[in-house]
């Protein structure tokens, strides 16, 4: 009962508890013992019908994992095992690259999104190509393409009259902000000429 | 008679391999968990309800709760502890569901919020305790403690060191500087000679007690 069993000893200790003087024996050292450390616990009652009318429901019922194999049984009292916050070195290694690793990783996207990047460049350059029947306006935040780049040192905004004028003309019926506004995020817009 | 409900809990060395044989199903080992904590449990419970026809009722139903539950036992905390929980739980569930019947008698429900084990007056008398009742656990009580003093000084500092203080046989033996053969000999032959002033107490008490 002090746990000094193990193995056999204590299943066949278990076992042995089936006779009643043995149960009498477990319960009177446990009463003795709960006397000892608190003597209002002798107040409380144990009695056969309580053990005998459980065991009798214990009967219908089945311990869900029962019907588990043994493999997957949940590894009960297995508190050997070291758990993953556990003060164990490993544990503090593997965190310790791991957070090794994410902090180069977001160095090096920083480092990688600072800076001139060329590619922006050509692909701007591409798609700044005019289309057949289309003019395009772009409002210029990145650097210009290669070609223009010593005639244009400054951001250049290329306008075109007609879409002047239909701006004016949106000023006049909503206001200045219609598309001032906009502009700030105004990257790429179309206008369809009369070629269409 | 003095409480020392402040010490160190009893050891429960022993509950991990009860524990782990009544999850696989040995109803007897979980039958002897229910001898060891039915006491504390029904102390418990009597303290919440305050109401002694309950009291059998709701143990009975946090036995079994726990019963079914055994396999979500991992071993991190005391079985007691667990245990203790699932107490709690089911007074208040059962208090809840009377709450709602119209015959529920109002000291059932005088405490449904203090689950506290030792927020109860230490001699309070309630509806759980009967004069037969406080009469036979004066006796088992008188008899404990007559019974160490009559013990011999090595066995009952043995028997305390263990019971009281929670330690280990080991650790006794270092305190009592013997072997550990002679520790578990003593306190053995103290539970003996304690138990034989009590069961004689038990037998006559109803007739339903071991």
């Amino acid at each position: 009962m002090d746990g000094q069993l193990s193995g056999a000893q204590a299943a066949m200790a278990v076992q042995s508890m089936a006779s009643t003087e043995a149960r009498e024996c477990w319960h009177v050292y446990h009463l003795v013992g709960d006397v000892l450390r608190s003597t209002d616990l002798a107040a409380c009652g144990h009695d056969t019908a309580f053990v005998a009318r459980l065991a009798a429901r214990l009967q219908h019922e089945t311990p869900a994992f029962e019907a588990l194999p043994a493999l997957a049984r949940p590894a009960m009292l297995d508190v050997a095992r070291p758990a993953a916050n556990d003060g164990v070195f490993r544990w503090k290694l593997v965190a310790g690259l791991a957070s090794f690793a994410a902090v180069a990783a977001i160095g090096w996207g920083a480092l990688g999104s600072i800076g001139p990047q060329p590619g922006a460049g050509a692909q701007l350059a591409r798609s700044a190509a005019p289309a057949v029947g289309t003019t395009q306006v772009m409002a210029l935040a990145a650097p210009v393409p290669a070609a223009s780049q010593a005639a244009d040192m400054a951001p250049v905004m290329l306008r075109d009259a007609r879409l002047d004028e239909l701006l004016a003309a949106h000023r006049q019926t909503v206001g200045a902000s219609a598309l001032g506004n906009a502009a700030g995020f105004l990257r790429n817009a179309t206008f369809e000429g009369p070629g269409r | 008679m003095t409480d020392r409900s402040a010490a160190p809990p009893a050891p429960t060395d022993s509950d991990a391999l009860l524990v782990e044989r009544a999850a696989a199903g040995d109803h007897r080992a979980y039958e002897l968990l229910v001898i060891k904590y039915q006491r504390r449990i029904e102390r418990l419970i009597g303290r919440m309800v305050r109401d002694v026809d309950l009291v059998p009722d709701i143990a009975q139903e946090t036995f079994i709760r726990a019963w079914r539950a055994l396999h979500q036992f991992r071993g991190d905390a005391q079985f007691y502890t667990w245990l203790y929980r699932i107490a709690v739980n089911t007074a208040k569930k059962s208090l809840m569901e009377l709450k709602r019947d119209p015959v529920m008698t109002e000291s059932a429900l005088k405490s449904v919020d203090d689950d506290d084990e030792t927020s109860r007056r230490e001699n309070e008398l309630t509806s759980e305790s009967t004069p037969e009742s406080e009469l036979a656990a004066r006796e088992i009580a008188a008899a404990v403690n007559a019974a160490m003093e009559a013990l011999p000084e090595d066995l009952r500092q043995a028997v305390t060191l263990r019971e009281i203080e929670g330690l280990s046989y080991e650790e006794i033996a270092e305190a009592m500087n013997c072997p550990i053969g002679t520790v578990r000999s003593r306190i053995f032959r103290a539970r003996e000679a304690i138990s034989a002033r009590v069961k004689p107490l038990l037998s006559h008490q109803t007739g339903k007690r071991w």
